[in-house]
């Protein structure tokens, strides 16, 4: 039964790969735009809430897993007259689906939990008074946080970490999926520890990607995926607004994606793409960078790898999430007691399941225990906050890197392109970022 | 107020100082409230005059309940605790120094300023600005002010009148005190009204310019935000940051808004409750803070904020976050503009350091205006009060120095040292005037002083020998025997009398004359007092209490003792004198009386000691006796007699009787005889034929004579006054009278000290007297009867002289002897005796006076016989002088007779 459990959660998790998909690739793109709309539309019921009454008795659940599906009879039973009513949500990829959450949160009239599905959607919660601090009565959720390692609950605290906005559930880390067979037959470290080793030099990165583009093999998608990979999903200021993608690594990045772009290196095809996933099927993929979740996601689109596949950590030295669930109580929410009781309770059974499979094989990766390389990375993933306008920044950044890696900026040192870039978000954030700074008591480096 | 007058002091005092407590807190109430927590109250006077009148320990009570109550209901800060301890301390250096209280107090407030002050710093060294400073001067400004009152309460108002402390003296204020408390309040007063006034100006000027500047504010952000989309509301709605920051930057945007902090209240959080709301703001200003809301004005949406007060909290006033608020509608939020009074608070100090300069300036132009007032009017007054004070004594002491008076450019001050001067010279004029008198009568009673001593030493001293006398010898043994008396353990030795008589003194006096008698004197005193130096002083006491009689006191000495000092004093006394080269001899007769074993009294242990002595003298002289020895033998009557007749004449023991005479022819009472008595104080009335003739064997017959005389003489001048014609007063005379004196010397005296006609005074005298010294007796008789005085021969017939002898004699009348009357007419030769003498009598002039006439038949015979008078016991014995004028009153004529 547990195993069964397990595997469903496992599964579940399987949705996540959208997340990273769109933010990687096309997150500016009008076609999200569009699409993240039309799910907002099509689950029409679940997102215009705030023209349902709500049921005094109702303990309203937004944005879920299945799997917490089967609390909804032990936690009814348990509180006869209380009713669970778990509301599915399109992931919410354009931020729509949170904007309509804030007017509801201003009307007095937001569910009671709302199930924080990305990390970076943080950032529209944490300076606004719409959740519930949890380190307050009747919650009172300090013992809980203080047992989670600070790097997975920075997000889910204020930025000044004096209010606790949700309960995050275990992240997931982001990890090197590669072919063994790949690796070995083109004379490149097959064993996960070696070749994790041997990527942390984007040299020895690009070597393989030369090597393997010889025979149609690669192992990146975009020419912006050392970028990605190196910094994704950790936000742009950190709590004291300092801006940290201006480092050194930053720069080699930058000049790693130049060689790409210039080499032609990457395949030029998203593997969340029916055409991207043949290429993981057909054995020309030889390395993908996903959350951990990511070998079931492998499975399911090339079961015949199955036994090919190893996990190792990120290139360039990296760590970072990717897949984040979190549970907030919104502080209109009427039953906040039974409310906290659910979050607990899924928070506890969620850090149990990890503790649970932290030994097992994988099969897929041919019998790699993959599990214990993904809380060991898990543990290294650095703090990270995020601000109200996360989604602006990413669409800045990604259009500043794409100017410079392209075109325009082709004959700039990276080291200046770093600094460009970094005004540039000055310039744009500098107004609002000062408002922040001068919130957080920190010192404001921005024109207010 | 009857009532009042009827409780006790401590009542009083109870009820004094409890109203004096009770208005101390109505001060503190009642205070004047400036901006910033700043008091004006006079609640610390009050207690500063408990503590000049009731002293430390009341003082510090009242302080603590007044200001405990303060503390507990109206402010937990700082000031009660300084007025507390304001009493505490002023309390305890005035139980030591009680003479200023200003300035005690002024350096409390000081100190207590300082410390405050470094305390500030302690906590914000940047921070501390004029404000502390200008708060600080306030309250020592306050301090200054209540200690005035309290001082100028203290010096002024008779509170003792109602209640009176015990001991306390209320000096009159001095003129620098007065000077001193005028000026302060002539600065202070109108300053603290100043200040509470202007203040309160200040504010409302504050208040109006706050609110103008919020609703213009207000106003300016409204018209800002018009273009603000649904979500821009929707965020400020979820208190979003950024939103809220947004709102601030339009205001800022204003350079006229950027000291305004921008709160947004839900609309449904509306101050409803005035001490607690939500408060919303933005960036890191108060959230959810209690407010203690002050309203200033009828809007509701503009008010002065205040944090609640908290407990004792120095250095951080509560105004470091006040603020003027201004709640205004937006776009369904309450809009909330504060303007925190930080903005005005220099503005507010500067007014106040302002105030605080033109105070310091006045201070100084009042000081220096004191201080010229000191210099000419205050020193020239006190040095004149030095100088004048004790001016008579210092003019006394120094009268050839003159005094230094001050001077003065002054006119009315020069004017007055000038007039003292005059005074004063004046003054000097008088006292060395009184003084040459006061020498003089320095000098004066100097000698009154010697000559008292002198007249002392004559009163108690005799003057010849320096012994006392008689009058020092009994104040001395009357006092001894009293002390013995008191000691009540009389034994049979406890004092002694030791009379000496000195035998052949008269001769030595006669022989050798009264300067060797003088210089025997003067030896046997040193003689006497050589044989008791052995004795102590205390046990001894010798005096001349008479010619050649000295006495001895002898106290606490037995009878062997006192024997040997007698035996000495005689052994002594035998041995001769040499008196200039002539030696005498004498010797000394010593009687001894003892108390109290021969006398319980004073007069009777002299009397004894003479008895004694006499004794002592009788057995042959040169002995001594004691009066216990003789008392058993019975002293001879002759010697009690004459030793009695030696005091009777002292003691008034002698009187006279009158015996009538009668008119033969008219019947009348025409005069009397003089009769001698003597009323011994013993022995009864004692008749002249007892003592008569001792009198003349002593030569005491010499002065009783004269007595009788100058009596009968005033006896009949009395009577005369009283309106009774006596005509004739008969006195008997003694030959030694005329043998030893000048009777008609006497008689004249007599005469004319009783101013009595000569012919009322009848002197008899016996027909021996003519006899035995004739030419003597009848020498003095012719000139006395040449003087008026008639002279009678008494017991005529009895004698041997012949009727031829009395022709010449200077006689005016015979009286017959009683022996030839009493038995007439019986006995016929007696019969033809008293006939022949009356007819030679009347054939010679003189007149015939029957005595012993004591029956009728005597009467009728002598009668027949041409008796001119009769005198006898048939007409009255003699009679004291009241019963013979009852008689004369009665009698005045014999009718049978007529």
């Amino acid at each position: 039964m547990k195993r069964i459990i397990i595997k469903y959660v496992i599964a579940m998790l399987a949705i996540l790969p959208l997340v990273s998909c769109s933010l990687t690739g096309s997150y500016s793109d009008d076609d999200n735009n569009s699409k993240s709309e039309s799910i907002g539309d099509k689950k029409s019921e679940a997102t215009d809430i705030s023209k349902n009454k709500q049921d005094p008795n109702e303990i309203t659940i937004w944005g879920y897993q299945q799997g917490w599906e089967n609390y909804k009879a032990d936690f009814e039973k348990a509180h006869p007259g209380i009713k669970l009513k778990f509301v599915p949500v399109d992931l919410d990829l354009s931020g729509n689906i949170t904007s309509k959450l804030l007017d509801q949160m201003a009307e007095g009239a937001a569910p009671d939990i709302i199930n924080i599905q990305f990390n970076w959607l943080m950032g529209q919660y944490n300076y606004i008074d719409g959740l519930a601090d949890l380190y307050q009565p009747p919650f009172n959720a300090k013992s809980i946080i203080d047992k989670i390692p600070k790097n997975q609950s920075c997000w889910t605290t204020t930025t000044d970490g004096k209010k606790l906005l949700a309960i995050p559930l275990v992240p997931r880390a982001r990890v090197t999926y590669f072919r063994e067979d790949i690796m070995k037959k083109y004379g490149f470290p097959s064993d996960p520890v070696e070749l994790g080793e041997y990527i942390q030099k984007p040299d020895n990165w690009l070597k393989i990607a030369r090597e393997l583009k010889k025979h149609n093999i690669w192992i990146m998608q975009w020419a912006v995926d050392p970028l990605d990979i190196y910094i994704n999903n950790t936000g742009f200021y950190d709590n004291k607004m300092n801006f940290i993608r201006n480092t050194n690594r930053i720069a080699e990045m930058l000049y790693t994606i130049r060689m790409i772009n210039a080499e032609e290196l990457a395949s030029y095809v998203g593997i969340w793409e029916p055409k991207g996933q043949k290429t993981i099927k057909d054995g020309r993929m030889a390395m993908v960078y996903m959350g951990d979740y990511g070998e079931s996601n492998l499975e399911a689109w090339a079961p015949e790898t199955s036994g090919k596949w190893r996990a190792t950590r990120l290139p360039f030295g990296a760590y970072n999430p990717d897949g984040w669930n979190a549970l907030a109580i919104s502080k209109s929410s009427k039953h906040k007691e039974l409310a906290w009781e659910l979050v607990k309770k899924i928070y506890e059974d969620d850090r149990k399941l990890y503790t649970d499979i932290l030994n097992e094989k994988s099969n897929f990766l041919g019998g790699q225990k993959a599990q214990k390389l993904y809380a060991d990375l898990r543990s290294k993933i650095p703090e990270y906050y995020f601000t109200p306008f996360e989604k602006k920044m990413k669409d800045l950044w990604d259009t500043e890197v794409l100017n410079y890696s392209g075109y325009t900026y082709r004959e700039k040192d990276d080291f200046k392109a770093v600094k460009d870039i970094e005004n540039k978000f000055s310039d744009v954030f500098g107004n609002d970022l000062s408002i922040l700074s001068k919130y957080l008591g920190v010192k404001n480096r921005f024109k207010g | 107020m009857g009532i009042f007058n009827k409780l006790s002091n401590l009542h009083k005092s109870l009820i004094f100082m409890g109203a004096l407590t009770f208005l101390a807190l109505l001060g503190k109430i009642l205070c004047v409230n400036l901006i910033f927590d700043i008091k004006l109250t006079l609640s610390s006077a009050f207690l500063l005059i408990i503590l000049k009148i009731f002293g430390f320990k009341r003082a510090i009570i009242a302080a603590i309940i007044v200001n405990a109550l303060e503390f507990y209901f109206f402010d937990r800060g700082v000031l009660p605790i300084m007025g507390l301890l304001e009493i505490l301390t002023v309390g305890v250096f005035y139980k030591f120094k009680q003479k200023n209280l200003i300035l005690l107090d002024t350096l409390y407030w000081i100190l207590a300023c300082i410390a405050l002050a470094g305390y500030y710093m302690f906590l914000s060294p940047t921070n501390m600005g004029i404000e502390a400073l200008s708060s600080f001067f306030i309250y020592l400004i306050v301090g200054i002010f209540n200690s005035m009152l309290a001082d100028v309460f203290s010096t002024y108002v008779p509170y003792e009148r109602i209640y009176f402390v015990d001991g306390v003296f209320r000096r009159p204020p001095t003129l620098i005190q007065f000077m001193v408390h005028l000026s302060i309040a002539s600065i202070l007063g109108p300053f603290m009204i100043y200040l509470a006034v202007s203040s309160w100006n200040f504010e409302r000027n504050i208040e109006n310019d706050a609110k103008a500047k919020s609703h213009d504010a207000a106003q300016y952000i409204i018209n800002q935000t018009k273009t603000w989309t649904r979500e821009n509301i929707r965020d400020l709605k979820l208190k979003s940051v950024l939103q809220l920051g947004y709102l601030a930057e339009i205001t800022q945007n204003d350079a006229r808004n950027t000291n305004f902090k921008i709160s947004l209240a839900d609309a449904n959080s509306k101050f409803k409750d005035n001490n607690k709301v939500e408060h919303y703001v933005n960036n890191n200003y108060i959230m959810g803070e209690k407010l203690d809301r002050v309203n200033l004005s009828n809007s509701n949406e503009f008010y002065l904020w205040l944090p609640e007060k908290t407990y004792i909290n120095f250095g951080e006033s509560r105004w470091n976050n006040a603020a003027y608020f201004l709640e205004s509608d937006f776009y369904g939020f309450e809009i909330i503009l504060s303007l925190p009074i930080e903005f005005y608070r220099n503005e507010i100090f500067n007014n106040y350091m302002m105030q605080a300069k033109i105070l310091m300036l006045f201070t100084f132009l009042v000081g220096v205006f004191i201080f010229v007032i000191n210099k000419v009017v205050l020193k020239f007054v006190s040095k004149l009060l030095q100088v004048s004070t004790g001016l008579p004594e210092k003019l006394r002491n120094h009268q050839d120095q003159s005094v230094l008076w001050p001077g003065s450019n002054v006119f009315e001050l020069n004017e007055l040292a000038v007039n003292f001067i005059a005074m004063s010279e004046d003054l000097r004029g008088l006292i060395s005037e009184y003084k040459t008198m006061y020498d003089k009568l320095e000098r004066k009673t100097l000698l009154l002083v010697e000559s008292e001593q002198k007249l002392h030493e004559l009163a108690y001293y005799d003057v010849l020998t320096g012994l006392p006398n008689r009058f020092y010898f009994t104040d001395y043994l009357k006092n001894l025997l009293d002390e013995i008396m008191k000691r009540n353990n009389i034994d049979s030795s406890s004092a002694a009398v030791m009379l000496i008589d000195l035998d052949r003194f008269k001769q030595v006096n006669d022989t050798l004359g009264h300067l060797a008698g003088d210089l025997l004197l003067k030896a046997v005193s040193e003689r006497l007092n050589n044989v008791l130096l052995k004795y102590p002083r205390n046990k001894r006491f010798i005096a001349r209490i008479g010619g050649d009689e000295f006495v001895i006191i002898l106290n606490d000495l037995n009878n062997i003792e006192i024997m040997q000092i007698a035996q000495s004093i005689i052994s002594d006394l035998k041995s001769p004198v040499d008196l200039e080269g002539q030696e005498a001899y004498i010797g000394a007769s010593v009687g001894i009386s003892a108390f109290p074993d021969d006398a319980d009294n004073m007069v009777d242990i002299v009397k004894n000691a003479d008895l004694a002595m006499y004794a002592s003298k009788g057995s042959g002289g040169n002995n001594f006796k004691f009066y216990s020895s003789i008392k058993n033998l019975g002293i001879p009557n002759k010697m009690k007699l004459e030793h009695g007749l030696h005091k009777a004449l002292e003691n008034n023991e002698f009187l006279l009787y009158y015996q009538p005479k009668i008119n033969a022819k008219t019947g009348l009472v025409t005069g009397a005889e003089a009769l001698i008595r003597w009323k011994h104080p013993e022995d009864g009335m004692i008749m002249p034929d007892q003592f008569i003739s001792l009198a003349e064997e002593s030569g005491l017959i010499i002065p009783i004579g004269e007595w009788v005389l100058r009596r009968a003489c005033q006896q009949v001048r009395e009577w005369k006054k009283n309106g009774h014609s006596i005509d004739q007063i008969s006195v008997n005379c003694s030959i030694l009278q005329f043998q030893q004196v000048d009777m008609v010397d006497l008689v004249n005296k007599v005469l004319s000290e009783t101013g009595i006609t000569p012919s009322n005074l009848e002197l008899e005298i016996t027909e021996s007297m003519i006899m035995k010294d004739s030419d003597r007796v009848v020498g003095q008789l012719l000139r006395i009867r040449n003087l008026g005085v008639n002279v009678a021969i008494d017991d005529f017939g009895k004698g041997y002289s012949s009727l031829s002898a009395l022709r010449g004699l200077p006689v005016t009348s015979l009286k017959i002897d009683k022996s030839f009357v009493n038995n007439i007419p019986e006995d016929k030769h007696n019969v033809a005796v008293i006939e022949a003498i009356i007819k030679l009598a009347h054939n010679i002039g003189l007149d015939v006076v029957a005595e012993g006439v004591e029956t009728i038949e005597n009467v009728n015979a002598l009668k027949a016989l041409d008796c001119d008078e009769f005198q006898g016991y048939f007409f009255e014995r003699p009679l004291s002088q009241d019963m013979f004028i009852e008689f004369f009153k009665e009698k005045h004529k014999w009718l049978e007779l007529v």
